[in-house]
């Protein structure tokens, strides 16, 4: 089996949202959404910081698609439109998804964006990967992992364009990738492991 | 109500539904955008009312069941409008359902591609067999024919009790939210038996005015005796929910504290104390459930007692994200971001549009109209 | 053309999935329905609309420089990605680079040429044809020219704005291309001349931190402003060094230093004499190095403060030129008598009096002790804010070495008394050996990160085309200049380069005529008569826009896209006006010639580039030799007199400052008077989503960012201001307008904003109406003149409207 995952090095995030606009690019994703959020943990400015002056302390978050093992949102997916690939990748076929949001209301991470309306791009034109399939009103869309980039053995956008080189992407699987090594070596761990998901992305500090 | 102001009353409730189809197409063509709705509260009024409506629904068709497996004579005579009211609001909770769906050119898609462990697909499935089992009910019982009905009600209770659960199984089995809950399935047939058959005594009461039905004041007092028990199993689930999410005063809390004092409060103590303890004081006395105003002041109190528990219920879960921090949550629907100015919330906000309530009043509306056609076609003529 | 070459590269994609539609086709249907499979491949193939890839560099106004591929589909621009390079430093992109992709097309464009039609400041604009703008540009600029001179035009470029061919207008014309930069430069003042270097960007590399055990970031909060050089910083954090950030504010990179010093603003000097005055006085600096690298046992007058040495005249070779040069004198311990401190074997005596002829002398290390003693802990904790027992143990840490200060340029670089700042590096470097060898060193590490520098060659110009001298800086020339009565900018100087706004507007006013060429409509825009559209750097007409040098690579500016709107690029604008004007015939034919003559070097680590070698390796070549990023070590021999460190900078003596020396902030000190009126300190920074005003109109940021201010949440309650307030921030020299953020990183008695945005976007008031313009004479005697005090300015905020 092969299970596709990011791993994410949160001293190396420096909360500059390259990733979201990477992945926002790349996968056409239009405005007033992001697949690929970076939130500074438990403010409610972004780059505000927890404390008292002067004993803060600051942490960015990103946070997209977990990629579950044991994914809520597939399993309430009336319609199967949320699936499982072979690579372990968790999928929506936009032409199944009928809008009825209870994946949405089912993932604990609000990783999931819906087209309310029809997509509105301010640059007037469709752009990024043009294998991406576009997505009209009353779909769901999230994070894809790059489908179309990891089926071809490329990294995901965010991996690429990160500047602080915080992700790091590979196979779970494969007890010898870069991943699974950083994983074990820093006790990396997953969001909200408390609500039996499973995620595959992991994060650690 | 004379011919003229039932002509009146007709159009008026056309009107309604026609603005509300308007207002439904506009949907269409503009996407859920046109809703208050957002990617931080991704549901909203139209959920509210689909619970709602739900429960409305199961109250009577247990009323009338009941009157049949446990042989409750006197319920008998108010069978057949109790099974017009849970045959217009079922039909009324599934609309609702499909107003929701963003893509409803595609909802076939649950039919030739369904997910079997997707409680929404269960629903779909418990609905529609509860909607048959209603209009048998119907059919039969306006044929008179006794033997059927009683041996449909021993199907039709169970089914009752089964739509009401899977309806909360959506909303309880994710463990995603505040709603995940073993209880939540226990408290959404104590709020549909309390509020169902407070509606079914309303249209009673409606209908002994309006001169179609002459329920009675010893059948109305007895029901609303019932109506108390009910309130009291309600209260004491909600009390048993309260108290669990209260105790540990650990992760349970912020949700309470959303509830108690938060943005959901007032829908909360509204529902406790105008939604149960006003109604069940006034109905505790014998004395009061004589009086057709007092039982009729109770009932409305207690329907708009369960639909502000709806509203605490749903919306509660959705104001504080599991994963707190800012930005946020991008918000995704145009017309919410332009309002705001913003893409981002931190907390979950939510605010139906003037399109949601008239599409909402519009189903309410044609519910009404259903029941009245209905009630002159079905009820005996005096 | 002969040599036209093309950049367009066609993708193999569409190809590709042409290809693959057909095989697995083929392969399912065992050829049987090949009509049917190639029906498909070619719905298949139109499907996948035409794309193709060209290559261009990102910004060098945040000096990151990133190399980028653009993806073109459907002549609109769809991907900007990292241009891959081996050397995975070099291989970047941030989510400005990202964003210009909607940028370019966004709202903030200025599209056409424009004429002002109202009073100046009104934005009232007309739209005309290129050829009625290049009229009245040739007409303004020749009429200024006929009455005062070409001398009285001043033509400048911002980083921003121009695509990086060398601008030629100026010289042709003889105009001033702009003078003294006034900021960024200040600690370089007070450190170049320790070291006898540039005192800007360090001698070293980032990529060498690892080799230290200790680094100080001061006011450099290089992972907002140059982000990709953050690798730098995390990975040596990785192999075990330290970071220790100073910085009022709780920024980024405080955050993710191991230590924090939320030192006062303005400070950082006193920080720096406290750490020294305790290394001197608990014996932790470095004798050997002094004695062997320093000039510190050299001998001073005692009275004046001159250095003793043996003068002696110094021929340039070029020029002819004579100039006296001071070899300093020592006291030797073996002769117990003077040599020079350069004499082999010399045993110099550290400290002490010596009477040579009845004059007394004493060492500059002796000096350095008396002086120093002014500075003890209680003091810098009184003046800096920093517990004394933290400045002890930065000292001690520092001190024990190998330790690197690494300085930012904002900060303290933004007030009155920066020079100082920079001078404190260069001396406790000098004291405590951590100069010269590997993992050690001070100045700016963050924007500059190779050792390479190539010199591109040149468009020849007529003998003698020169831009005229520019006595004045920018920031000197709106207060004093009468002389200036014309101007045209490439980009918003007039907001960028001097502070005080109503003194700029003022002397705005006063020109006989001013021109904007710019991409977006920046802040200045409505105050000019003339406004040009200028392209990006993703848009040219000619296959190149441009070639410049940076990170160890020659970089290319290949056509991404055809000019947007009626945009032109700065070298086509310039050549206009120069055409309108009846000199064009002094500028290339085009962008491929003007390259070919940039390419034309003698400059063996660009041997054999040429524009089709550039092409043919994307857009970028790295240059010969450039391998080792790191770089030699510096070495302990320097351009100075003495050719050894020099931390006494004898003329600076009239000032005060030959060993740095304690001076208030001008305006942000905390004991002045004027702060009972303006409490506040008004600091500014980059930010991430900024590089100054420029990307303040793209939507994409907008979702990410909105300007703000930002109080610690005790200032805001005081004045009664909630998040989310329109807020007023005023002074006696002006106001602005912003929404306020509570933000618990700021410092309370401080406000902090992030540097510029468009005017627009503040209802029409920009911040710099408030900001500090006051040189410091001081500046005027030194390598890169005085610096505007930005952030040595005090303001206080109430609710708009109030």
């Amino acid at each position: 089996m092969t299970r596709l995952a990011i791993a994410i090095n949160k001293h190396r995030c420096i909360g500059c949202t390259t990733c979201s606009l990477a992945c926002k690019m790349q996968n056409n994703v239009p405005d007033g959404m992001l697949w690929n959020r970076v939130l500074t943990e438990n403010v409610d400015h972004y780059d505000d910081a927890e404390g008292v002056y002067p004993n803060l302390s600051r942490s960015y978050l990103p946070v997209a698609c977990q990629h579950c093992d044991n994914p809520a949102c597939q399993r309430v997916c009336p319609t199967g439109a949320t699936y499982t690939d072979d690579k372990g990748r968790v999928e929506i076929d936009y032409d199944k998804c009928i809008g009825c949001r209870m994946c949405m209301a089912a993932c604990p991470y609000n990783a999931r964006v819906f087209n309310w309306n029809e997509p509105v791009r301010s640059t007037g034109f469709n752009y990024g990967d043009a294998r991406v399939p576009a997505r009209g009103k009353g779909v769901m869309e999230k994070c894809t992992l790059c489908k179309e980039r990891t089926d071809e053995g490329l990294e995901p956008q965010c991996v690429v364009c990160c500047p602080g080189d915080a992700r790091i992407f590979g196979d779970l699987d494969d007890p010898e990738s870069e991943i699974s090594k950083a994983i074990r070596d820093h006790a990396a761990y997953v969001l909200l492991e408390d609500k039996g998901t499973r995620p595959k992305v992991h994060y650690f500090n | 109500m004379n011919a003229t102001q039932t002509r009146i009353t007709y159009g008026v409730l056309g009107a309604i539904v026609l603005a509300g189809f308007g207002c439904w197409v506009y949907q269409q063509m503009g996407g859920l955008a046109v809703t208050g709705m957002n990617n931080a509260t991704s549901w909203g009024l139209y959920i509210t009312m689909f619970m709602f409506f739900v429960g409305l629904s199961a109250g009577g068709l247990i009323v009338a069941s009941s009157a049949h497996v446990f042989g409750i004579e006197s319920f008998k005579k108010v069978a057949l409008p109790a099974v017009i009211t849970s045959t217009v609001c079922i039909c009324c909770a599934g609309m609702f359902v499909l107003i929701d769906l963003g893509g409803i050119q595609r909802v076939w898609q649950m039919l030739v591609s369904p997910n079997v462990s997707s409680v929404l697909l269960w629903d779909m499935c418990v609905i529609t067999i509860y909607l048959v089992i209603n209009i048998l009910d119907l059919v039969w019982m306006k044929k008179g024919d006794e033997a059927k009905v009683r041996k449909l009600s021993y199907v039709a209770l169970p089914v009752a009790i089964l739509v009401h659960s899977v309806t909360a199984w959506i909303f309880g089995l994710q463990i995603a939210r505040e709603w995940y809950s073993a209880i939540m399935a226990p408290i959404f047939v104590a709020s549909a038996l309390d509020s169902g058959l407070a509606l079914m005594i309303v249209a009673l009461l409606a209908l002994e005015k309006a001169g179609k039905l002459e329920t009675g004041h010893e059948l109305i007092a007895k029901l609303a005796r019932l109506l108390a028990t009910f309130i009291c199993v309600d209260a004491f689930f909600i009390g048993c929910e309260v108290l669990t999410m209260a105790y540990p005063a650990a992760s349970g809390a912020e949700a309470l504290a959303i509830m108690t004092s938060g943005v959901t409060a007032p829908y909360f103590w509204f529902e406790i104390v105008g939604g149960l303890l006003v109604p069940f004081l006034v109905l505790a006395s014998a004395k009061r459930r004589n009086s057709y105003g007092l039982v009729g002041l109770s009932c409305v109190l207690v329907i708009l007692g369960v639909l502000c528990k709806r509203v605490w219920l749903l919306f509660t879960s959705f104001v504080e994200p599991n994963i707190f921090g800012a930005g946020g949550i991008t918000l995704g629907n145009a017309n919410v971001i332009a309002q705001q100015g913003s893409i981002w919330t931190t907390l979950g906000t939510y605010a139906p549009t003037a399109i949601e309530v008239m599409v909402v009043l519009a189903v309410v509306a044609l519910g009404v109209l259903a029941f009245m056609v209905m009630s002159s076609k079905l009820l005996p003529k005096k | 053309m002969p040599n036209s070459i093309s950049t367009y590269q066609p993708l193999s994609r569409r190809s590709f999935l042409k290809a693959t539609a057909t095989c697995a086709l083929g392969a399912a249907t065992a050829g049987g329905v090949a009509t049917l499979g190639s029906s498909l491949a070619a719905t298949e193939a139109e499907a996948a609309a035409e794309e193709r890839v060209a290559y261009t560099y990102h910004n060098e106004h945040c000096l990151c420089n990133c190399m980028l591929k653009c993806t073109v589909r459907d002549g609109n621009l769809v991907m900007i990605e990292p241009r891959a390079n081996d050397d995975y430093r070099f291989q970047n992109i941030c989510m400005k680079g990202i964003s210009e992709l909607q940028n370019i097309y966004g709202e903030a464009r200025i599209q056409y040429p424009m004429k002002r039609t109202g009073e100046r400041g009104s934005g009232q604009f007309e739209r005309i044809s290129w050829d009625e703008a290049f009229a009245m540009i040739a007409e303004n600029l020749q009429r200024v020219i006929d009455k005062y001179g070409p001398e009285s035009l001043w033509i400048q470029y911002s980083t921003e704005a121009s695509q990086r061919f060398t601008p030629l207008l100026a010289s042709i014309l003889g105009a001033q291309a702009g003078g003294a930069n006034g900021y960024d430069l200040g600690q370089g003042n007070g450190q170049a001349q320790a070291f006898g270097w540039s005192g800007l960007f360090a001698l070293n590399t980032m990529w060498g931190w690892p080799e230290a055990k200790t680094v100080i970031l001061a006011n450099c909060n290089v992972l907002e402003t140059g982000m990709m050089w953050s690798r730098g910083m995390l990975e040596a954090q990785e192999a075990g060094t330290r970071f220790i950030c100073l910085d009022p504010r709780f920024s980024v990179t405080a955050s993710k230093a191991d230590q924090w010093v939320n030192l006062t603003a303005g400070t950082d000097p006193a920080l720096f004499l406290t750490m020294t005055n305790y290394i001197l006085e608990n014996g932790l600096y470095d004798e050997e190095h002094i004695l062997t690298h320093t000039a510190l046992p050299s001998l001073i007058n005692i009275q004046t403060g001159e250095i003793f040495g043996q003068v002696s005249e110094v021929v340039d070779e070029v020029t002819g030129a004579t100039s006296q040069t001071k070899m300093p004198y020592v006291w030797d311990a073996a002769t117990n008598g003077l040599r020079l401190v350069t004499d082999e074997g010399v045993a110099s005596v550290l400290e002490g009096t010596f009477t040579v002829d009845g004059v007394e002398y004493t060492t500059q290390f002796s000096r350095l002790r008396e002086e120093m003693a002014a500075y003890p802990l209680a003091w810098g904790e009184k003046v800096t804010g920093v517990p004394a027992d933290v400045i002890a143990q930065l000292a001690e840490e520092y001190a024990e070495g190998p330790s690197i200060i690494c300085n930012g340029v904002g900060g303290i670089d933004k007030f009155y008394n920066n020079d100082v700042a920079g001078h404190c590096y260069a001396l406790i470097a000098s004291i405590t050996g951590n100069y010269g060898k590997r993992g050690t060193g001070c100045g700016i590490y963050c924007y500059h990160v190779t050792p390479y520098e190539a010199h591109l060659g040149a468009w020849a110009l007529p003998e003698g085309m020169a831009p005229a001298p520019s006595p004045m800086g920018f920031y000197d020339v709106v207060h004093k200049s009468k002389d200036i009565h014309g101007a045209l900018f490439f980009g918003d100087i007039p907001t960028q380069k001097s502070a005080n706004w109503n003194v700029t507007l003022e002397w705005l006013d006063s020109l006989d005529f001013v021109a904007l060429a710019d991409i977006y409509k920046s802040s200045v825009m409505d105050f000019v008569d003339l406004v040009l559209p200028v392209c990006s750097k993703f848009e040219c007409s000619d296959e190149v826009g441009g070639i410049k040098c940076a990170n160890a690579h020659i970089l290319q500016n290949q056509k991404i896209l055809e000019p947007l709107f009626e945009a032109k690029s700065d070298f086509y604008v310039e050549k206009g006006i120069a055409e309108a004007m009846g000199v064009g015939q002094y500028y290339p034919a085009d962008g491929d010639e003007f390259a070919r003559a940039l390419l034309a070097t003698d400059d063996p680590q660009m041997a054999g580039f040429t524009l089709e070698k550039l092409t043919e390796a994307n857009g970028a070549l790295k240059l010969l030799g450039a391998e080792d990023m790191i770089g030699p070590e510096v070495g302990f021999v320097y351009g100075t007199p003495s050719t050894k460190q020099e931390p006494y900078y004898e003329n600076m003596l009239q000032f005060g400052q030959a060993f740095p020396a304690w001076e208030q902030p001008n305006e942000a000190y905390a004991e002045n008077p004027l702060r009972e009126k303006y409490p506040l300190t008004f600091l500014q920074a980059r930010t991430r989503f900024r590089v100054h005003s420029a990307y303040g109109g793209s939507s994409w940021i907008q979702e990410l960012y909105e300007p703000h201010i930002e109080l610690n949440p005790v200032d805001a309650e005081a004045r009664g201001l909630v998040d989310g307030d329109k807020v007023e921030v005023f002074n006696d020299r002006g106001s602005f307008l912003v929404t306020l953020r509570i933000n618990n990183s700021v410092k309370p008695d401080c406000a902090f904003m992030a540097e510029s945005t468009y005017r627009q976007y503040l209802d029409g008031t920009l911040m710099q109406s408030v900001c500090n313009d006051t040189l410091n004479e001081r500046g005027y005697a030194m390598m890169f003149g005085p610096m505007i005090p930005f952030n040595d300015t005090l303001v206080e905020i109430r609710k708009a409207g109030e």
